[in-house]
């Protein structure tokens, strides 16, 4: 099937935007820190390997919060490797509207331009927020609730965004809850079920982006290919 | 007949040519860009692209400054607040003399 989610945006500064996530870098670095983070959880939760596990739960949980808080250099860092040197670089608005916006949009009336530091609270932040939700909420039809719901939430509060993501590219989050009830997950392992969720889903989308901008865009021979005299 | 119809013979010139308007369009809407980004975007020949940023860039619209990134080097081009002004008034000169004037 076809993905609709990445269409053509109508603006430079939202095109900058979503020339951020063409390379699913952003997908796959959180997407990876959220598996981790999960994976660590549960492995606390089950107590497996004792002390260990504890302290790198906590070095996860602390360089997970590094991550939110310097995403953008971390990023900008893993892409002066793979995506400037193949399709250019490209610093997004940090403001939404540019200054002559106002009067371009008499003509232009559906201007909106993207902000790309707008994912980590639309996508990232609700798998935290259920994992906090099903915190003290046990049982086993709660989590394919929650799940759906935060299915649900990542896809209305993306639909604007520079990342927007179609119905159907969301239903595996919601699959995936309803999955667990086939699954025999002890009850204090299931809060931390949502961040592995969230974590596999943005890490496979992530990659398939990857994988495809790769391949589309070789990595070109000469340094720079037209150096500006 | 428009009151702002004259206006249009006060147009920056420098702005009103096709590729050195969608370069600054393009550069308005972001914080900075490489050259590489310019030319895909827009897509331009490197020669076209190169003799119109050296005439912004003559005319203090746009900034360019070569960095690194990582080993990566880039040419990295930004639009000055004196280009973001000129692009501002060009606009709003347009607009006004294209608009249609409100009857009554």
């Amino acid at each position: 099937m076809k993905d609709n989610s990445i269409g053509q945006p109508d603006s430079a500064g939202r095109r900058a935007a979503a020339y951020w996530f063409s390379d699913g870098l952003p997908e796959v670095v959180f997407g990876l820190g959220l598996l981790i983070l999960g994976g660590l959880g549960i492995a606390w939760s089950l107590r497996i390997a004792g002390a260990w596990t504890k302290a790198a739960a906590v070095a996860a949980a602390f360089g997970f919060l590094l991550l939110f808080l310097y995403d953008r250099s971390v990023l900008d860092f893993l892409k002066a490797r793979l995506t400037y040197p193949r399709t250019g670089y490209v610093r997004p608005p940090e403001n939404p509207e540019p200054p002559s916006a106002e009067i371009i949009s008499i003509a232009n009336p559906k201007h909106h331009d993207g902000n790309v530091t707008i994912f980590r609270q639309s996508t990232v932040y609700v798998f935290f927020l259920v994992m906090l939700w099903s915190y003290n909420s046990h049982g086993h039809w709660k989590l394919p609730v929650w799940m759906t719901l935060a299915a649900l939430m990542v896809y209305l509060l993306n639909r604007q965004e520079a990342r927007p993501y179609s119905w159907w590219s969301v239903l595996p989050i919601a699959a995936a809850g309803w999955a667990t009830l086939w699954l025999n997950v002890p009850a204090r392992s299931q809060q931390f079920l949502p961040l592995l969720i969230g974590g596999a889903w943005l890490l496979l989308r992530g990659t398939w982006t990857l994988a495809h901008y790769l391949r589309a865009h070789p990595r070109p021979t000469a340094m720079e290919p037209a150096a500006h005299e | 007949m428009n009151d702002h119809i004259q206006d249009l013979a006060q147009i920056d010139r420098l702005i009103h040519e096709p590729v050195r308007l969608m370069i600054l369009k393009i550069l308005e809407g972001v914080e900075e860009a490489d050259f590489l980004y310019l030319l895909r975007e827009g897509g331009f020949t490197q020669g076209n692209l190169s003799s119109h940023l050296a005439k912004l860039e003559e005319a203090g619209y746009v900034g360019i400054e070569k960095k690194f990134k990582g080993k990566f080097p880039l040419t990295v081009c930004r639009l000055t607040p004196k280009g973001q002004k000129a692009l501002a008034g060009y606009a709003r000169t347009l607009v006004a003399a294209l608009q249609p004037r409100q009857a009554g």
